[in-house]
């Protein structure tokens, strides 16, 4: 929490308002980020989390990285403590433990909901109990085995030269949950900033994310990414790379000036205004559909799949706290 | 986590997981430059490309190590140029005892057709060659 500043006097110059701006701007995303949210709200996003991070981990062969020879094994960042590549087996057991902690860490979040709520039925207090207790630090552990599991195996992909962005988004993205606290039920609606500020900062870091990649291309290619041939030319790549389901959507949008244009803009659009969207509650739900209609288009005319991507902005933007409350939880301190 | 994403973006960082998101960023264009690796088989003067679509994912990251290869090729051990490509000539069905010499060329091609058609090469320059 940024300590607070002395407040601005109202008679203040501009000058005193403009040296003060960087603080209050700080403050304004201090208080943000930091406020107050459902446990409810928590457990549902962390229980969409796990549920990706199972996903990725299980629909991909890893231990065929296996036979990557030492000369291209080239790792980046945090992978480079991993001397060289691991075995098949090994990769298949990292594989194997990341999978089933995603499913512990799924059940045990259940779980804290339906002990909670047995306990309360039999006329206790909604607190901790040890079993709870349990619960809750297996959930944190779970959760995190399942990261770790995907952080060193998207990493070890990642291994040849060049980062991979398929599992980025995930692993930055959920990376607060999987810190915050895990005690959080499902059904309970009582609002604190120690339930709000890890859904706040998976969206903040989801959106920031958006916005580094918009801003980079407007850096690297300036206003040309949107007014000139670009995007056209994208596409024409792409159309030709064999890696397409189909080149007709790539050729029908590449050959008209105006339509390649207009989602080279919407595509620059998208990114930029993704930190606003997301951190906005009326807007954060919209922001999935666009991101699905930006990736899908991704996969449709270049054949780059980025449904991680889509279902990670789902895990954290959607509201899944309003959807889905399971008959037997007993809901506490208001309502959805 | 946020002021992380942030500095490499503007720092241009790639410390796995964070990442400078430079994903399309730079202009494209009706060019842009390719690599090939190319062999001779011992007792022939025939060159051969070596065919880098098809590797398995294991293998994949020729169009990442390749270039790093010719800037560094000159200055680099021949034994460190061989270890690194004599996987990806192996895979490909040119055993390492057959062949003589290995050559590394960067290739510009353009998409013919006016964008439609498949691209083909319109500049081939020899960056590198080692005997194995």
């Amino acid at each position: 929490v940024i300590p607070t500043m002395a407040p601005i006097e109202p008679g203040a110059s501009w000058q005193g308002r403009l040296a003060h701006a960087p603080d209050v701007a700080l403050r304004a995303l201090d208080r943000r980020l930091m406020a107050p949210g459902s446990a409810h709200r928590l457990a549902s996003v962390r229980l969409a989390l796990a549920a990706v991070l199972g996903l990725r981990l299980a629909l991909r062969d890893w231990s065929e990285l296996a036979h990557r020879p030492d000369r291209l094994f080239r790792p980046l960042g945090v992978i480079r403590l991993i001397p060289a590549m691991p075995s098949g087996p090994v990769l298949a057991a990292i594989r194997a433990v990341g999978v089933a902690a995603a499913l512990v860490a799924i059940a045990a979040t259940v779980a804290i909901a339906t002990t909670t709520n047995s306990r309360v039925n039999r006329g206790h207090d909604a607190g901790d109990s040890p079993a709870s207790s349990a619960l809750t630090r297996l959930a944190a552990i779970s959760m995190a085995t399942a990261w770790v599991a995907l952080l060193v195996l998207a990493g070890l992909r990642s291994s040849a030269g060049k980062i991979l962005h398929n599992d980025v988004l995930l692993l930055l993205g959920s990376l607060s949950v999987v810190l915050g606290p895990a005690g959080a039920r499902l059904g309970d609606f009582g609002r604190s900033p120690r339930w709000g500020w890890p859904v706040t900062c998976a969206l903040a870091v989801v959106g920031m994310v958006y916005g580094v990649t918009g801003l980079q291309k407007l850096s690297h290619g300036g206003l040309a990414w949107v007014t000139g041939d670009n995007l056209r030319w994208v596409l024409y790549w792409g159309a030709n790379s064999g890696r397409a389901p189909t080149s007709m959507v790539s050729f029908a949008v590449a050959d008209r000036p105006w339509l390649f244009h207009a989602v080279a803009a919407a595509v620059i659009l998208i990114e930029l205004s993704a930190p606003f969207l997301l951190l906005s509650h009326r807007a954060a739900a919209w922001f999935v559909v666009a991101a699905a209609a930006l990736h899908g288009g991704i996969w449709l005319t270049l054949g780059l799949d980025y449904w991680a991507w889509i279902l990670t902005v789902a895990a954290v933007a959607l509201p899944w706290d309003r959807w889905w409350l399971p008959a037997d939880v007993e809901t506490s301190a208001g309502s959805p | 986590m946020l002021a992380a994403i942030l500095v490499a973006g503007l720092a241009q960082i790639e410390f796995w997981p964070l990442t400078a998101f430079r994903l399309f960023s730079s202009v494209r264009g009706p060019t842009r430059i390719t690599w090939e690796l190319a062999v001779v088989e011992v007792g022939g003067t025939d060159e051969t490309v070596v065919d880098l679509s098809g590797l398995p994912p294991a293998l994949k990251g020729a169009d990442h190590i390749l270039p790093r290869l010719a800037a560094t090729a000159t200055t680099t051990a021949a034994g460190h140029v061989a270890a690194t490509v004599r996987p990806w000539l192996e895979a490909t069905g040119h055993p390492w005892a057959s062949v003589s010499k290995v050559r590394l060329y960067s290739v510009v091609v353009r998409l013919g057709g006016h964008g439609r058609g498949p691209p083909v090469p319109v500049l081939r320059t020899l960056r590198a060659e080692f005997v194995p």
